[in-house]
């Protein structure tokens, strides 16, 4: 409470010397931010820690000026009442000394003086809540002066989130983009290389068949290395999304599903491009969903519509195989569906026994 | 055979020098760009180029792009596209012009030396060769959608190795059977799926393509 109306102190300091400061400086208002600083770590003491969210000058004049009436005003109140209260309390010890008082009632006898000292407990219990309570509202309604209400906070709080998310789901995807584009330059590229050597020794070793064995083990390595690392990229980020966008992307899943299906409908209308974790998304949303088709639902048929606007893009997928899809079998969906949470966005499997199958995606076009 | 290299990794361009150099192929040029290999094209006398899918400026689909380029400049010129990945998307694009002289195969088939050299010397004559990978998943399609369900499994391994653009005596040694043999069978895929018979092996590469291409569109 003392350092609340020390504080008060200052920010009259400053509101006053606004006009001068203002003069001097050629800038248009104090300098709040170390005080803010100190008010904040006070307040913390007594509300526990906070985030701290950016300000607006017209709050920071709002806040000095509340600093400054109530700070002083409520420890000045807080000392009139603890000092009314001990007063009164105190009234049995002295009332003989001097001349007859009134300590809410007339105090003439020992009786009247214990029941001044009563009134003087009540007192004192409410001055030991106010000291208890009135800082914590001092703290709270500064900070609601300086960040604004909580609601609004909230609300703010919601858009940092949504935007560090947004941030680091890019990051994320860039990272993919970069280890994809490593893999390729680097370890495919070393490998086929290598490959390249080892063939050309091969061809020079003809005459000599025991080592020749030998190499055509080691190149049969090779070649199960490069498999494996074009499986890992496809997973990681599927180069045709890089080269063609997701349009081309779509295309090449349809046509891989083609193997067991006689024909997949494909429509793909989104204009421009999406940003590339939320493509991303997508394409694996989508190609999840055809791998469920071609293996369990028995479907002939597929359609595949991607279609966004500003707003929001959605993905269905359709078959017209046997139904009955449970998602808590096989752990697809289940991955799909946090892939999908992760952008806010929402997944719905509908599969009636007997069919047909439709996967929905919705996700926002955060960008 | 004067060959132009199209590769922006050094590593696999050098490599690539060195193998065609090995075996007896000249290379007039080696260049890391689109705009380069359409140039080297239109200078060099070459038999033949090898690109990479991936070009600067943007390592996406440059390579296929300055290839098709090239062929729109002088239909039938030969290339062979190289890359990590194969996509059916690309085989379709390839293939649109039925000029021959092309082919797709994955980096990884250069280590089979004489394959490679093969398959570089079939495109150089016009013929069109594609990777095991692109006949095997049109291949599979089709028998899923039973379209092919009339061939027997000795046929359709014909018919995958017609498809990637092997000769009758190619496919007889991949088999162990004999050229006539390989006749027969080709004779009895063409009847089967009432493809019109022909003697140029390009233009049966390119029917067999078509129809396993078409096949998943007929439904």
């Amino acid at each position: 409470m003392v350092a609340n109306a020390l504080t008060g102190v200052r920010a009259l300091g400053l509101l006053l010397n606004w006009p001068v400061w203002a003069m001097r400086h050629h800038r248009r208002r104090p300098a709040v931010g170390p005080l803010v600083e100190r008010q904040s770590q006070v307040d913390t003491m007594v509300l526990g820690p906070l985030e701290t969210e950016r300000t607006t000058p017209a709050r920071e004049v709002l806040w000095l000026v509340f600093q400054a009436v109530l700070g002083p005003a409520v420890l000045g109140l807080s000392m009139v009442m603890w000092a009314i209260a001990l007063f009164s309390v105190s009234t049995p010890l002295w009332w003989r000394l001097g001349p007859p008082a009134v300590v809410f009632v007339p105090v003439r006898d020992t009786t009247s003086s214990v029941i001044a000292a009563l009134y003087g407990l009540i007192l004192l219990l409410l001055a030991a809540a106010c000291s208890h309570g009135l800082p914590r509202w001092h703290a709270r309604v500064g900070r609601t002066l300086l960040e604004g209400p909580h609601r609004s906070r909230l609300t703010r709080r919601i858009a940092t989130l949504t935007a560090s998310r947004t941030g680091v789901l890019e990051v994320q995807a860039a990272e993919l983009r970069r280890i994809e584009r490593d893999l390729h330059d680097g370890a495919q590229a070393r490998l086929v290389s290598t490959g390249m050597l080892l063939g050309l020794l091969d061809m020079r070793l003809r005459e000599l068949p025991d080592d020749r064995k030998l190499l055509r083990e080691a190149r049969a390595e090779i070649g199960a290395a490069l498999r494996e690392l074009r499986d890992v990229v496809r997973g990681v980020y599927p180069p045709i999304l890089a080269d063609r966008g997701l349009a081309g992307g779509i295309e090449s899943l349809a046509e891989r599903a083609g193997a067991a299906l006689t024909g997949v409908a494909v429509t793909v209308d989104v204009p421009g491009r999406l940003p590339v974790a939320l493509e991303s998304t997508v394409y694996f949303v989508v190609a999840e969903a055809l791998t469920n088709v071609t293996k369990h639902s028995g479907a002939n048929r597929a359609e595949i519509t991607v279609r966004s606007d500003r707003e929001r893009v959605r993905v269905e997928v359709l078959d017209d195989g046997r139904g009955g899809a449970d998602e808590l079998r096989g752990t697809g969906i289940a991955g799909l569906r946090r892939r999908v949470a992760a952008f806010d966005g929402s997944l719905s499997l509908v599969s009636p026994v007997g069919g047909p199958t439709t996967l929905r995606a919705e996700l926002p076009c955060v960008s | 055979m004067r060959v132009v290299i199209a590769e922006d990794l050094l590593l696999l361009r050098e490599g690539l020098k060195r193998l065609l150099a090995e075996l007896g192929c000249t290379v007039v040029a080696a260049v890391d760009h689109p705009d380069a290999l359409l140039e080297a094209l239109d200078q060099e006398r070459a038999d033949v180029a090898i690109v990479d899918i991936r070009l600067p400026p943007t390592y996406r689909d440059e390579g296929l792009r300055a290839a098709i380029e090239a062929r729109r400049r002088r239909p039938g010129a030969p290339i062979l596209i190289l890359s990590q990945y194969i996509e059916q998307t690309y085989v379709r694009e390839l293939l649109a012009d039925s000029d021959g002289g092309v082919g797709y195969l994955l980096k990884d088939r250069v280590s089979e030396v004489t394959e490679f050299l093969a398959a570089l010397e079939t495109v150089a004559a016009g013929g069109t060769v594609l990777d095991p990978d692109v006949i095997g998943r049109l291949v599979n399609r089709l028998t899923g959608a039973d379209t092919l369900a009339e061939l027997t499994p000795r046929e359709r391994e014909v018919l995958k190795l017609m498809a990637r653009g092997l000769s009758n005596a190619a496919i007889g040694t991949e088999l162990s059977i004999t050229e006539r043999a390989v006749c027969k069978y080709i004779n009895r895929i063409f009847s089967k799926l009432g493809l019109p018979p022909t003697d140029s092996a390009n233009r049966r590469v390119l029917a067999v393509l078509h129809y396993l291409d078409d096949g998943d569109r007929r439904g």
